[in-house]
């Protein structure tokens, strides 16, 4: 059975990792949170997503356009530790990259503060 | 005097559509206000700070100023009970992702989630979130609208 390597958790999770600890600009203006919690929480899902990718191999070479949530059903039915530990991150970064990705014109994350995206850099780097 | 008689007759069925019509009319209102008062105290109750959902719509003739969002009034009986279980005073919540799909994540909002953050605590953040949904499940749980409950 071929060892497949998944290089690409690394790096989503380096990507995030490096948006957050980066000052954005645009111009002369600061991007500030907002955006960087956008691109840090949808890569950091990515990062997760190619990782539980890693156990399925028929899952990963599927044709079929859900694997997200044939990752997630994967996951649940998996009573192996790692994947079990994997799972609670993975859903809760689902919905936050729906948000980052698709939903512009919701700005709660105006309020929050960079504090928040280290904490989930935290958990997916315990994951991964 | 046969028209007379009739005349009465219309009269007084007139005055009795009348009479209803002004019965169902505060019957409405009282409705209305009943609605509004049962919104309000619920957030009052669980002093999160959100505005609610009130969009107009027409169903046969009958016209409501209140779209009731039940992830929202869901939320609000989540967030009471981890906060009288775990004193943790959520100040504020988000539920992304709500129209798309089922079992979704709460994400609130806290000072004590703030401050374990901004001193790099963050297994004791973590610990307190388990800690948060273990009261949620206890007390709604297999519950079709949230999955998890999560800080932010």
């Amino acid at each position: 059975m071929p060892v497949h390597t998944n290089t690409l958790t690394d790096v989503f999770k380096d990507f995030a990792t490096c948006i957050n600890a980066t000052e954005l600009k645009c111009g002369e203006y600061s991007l500030g949170t907002y955006a960087k919690a956008r691109i840090v929480l949808s890569r950091l899902y990515y990062a997760c997503f190619h990782k539980g990718l890693e156990d399925f191999p028929r899952l990963r070479n599927s044709p079929q356009g859900k694997k997200h949530k044939d990752l997630i059903e994967a996951l649940r039915n998996s009573t192996e530790v790692k994947h079990q530990e994997l799972l609670p991150v993975i859903e809760i970064l689902k919905d936050l990259r729906v948000w980052a990705d698709y939903d512009h014109s919701n700005t709660f994350f105006q309020r929050s503060t960079i504090t928040s995206l280290e904490y989930y850099i935290y958990q997916v780097e315990e994951v991964l | 005097m046969e028209n007379v008689d009739k005349c009465k007759t219309v009269s007084n069925t007139i005055g009795s559509l009348v009479v209803v019509a002004s019965l169902y009319t505060v019957g409405m209102d009282s409705l209305q206000m009943c609605v509004e008062e049962e919104i309000s105290s619920e957030y009052e109750h669980t002093g999160v700070n959100q505005t609610f959902v009130a969009n107009s719509f027409t169903n046969d003739g009958l016209v409501s100023p209140y779209d009731v969002d039940v992830h929202t009034v869901k939320a609000s009986e989540i967030i009471k009970t981890i906060n009288d279980s775990l004193k943790l005073n959520i100040d504020n919540y988000f539920i992304p992702n709500k129209d798309l799909d089922e079992k979704v994540t709460l994400f609130v909002t806290c000072k004590k989630f703030q401050d374990l953050c901004e001193k790099e605590e963050f297994e004791q953040a973590l610990a307190l979130q388990k800690k948060m949904n273990i009261v949620a499940q206890d007390k709604f749980g297999n519950d079709s609208h949230f999955g998890r409950v999560a800080f932010l």
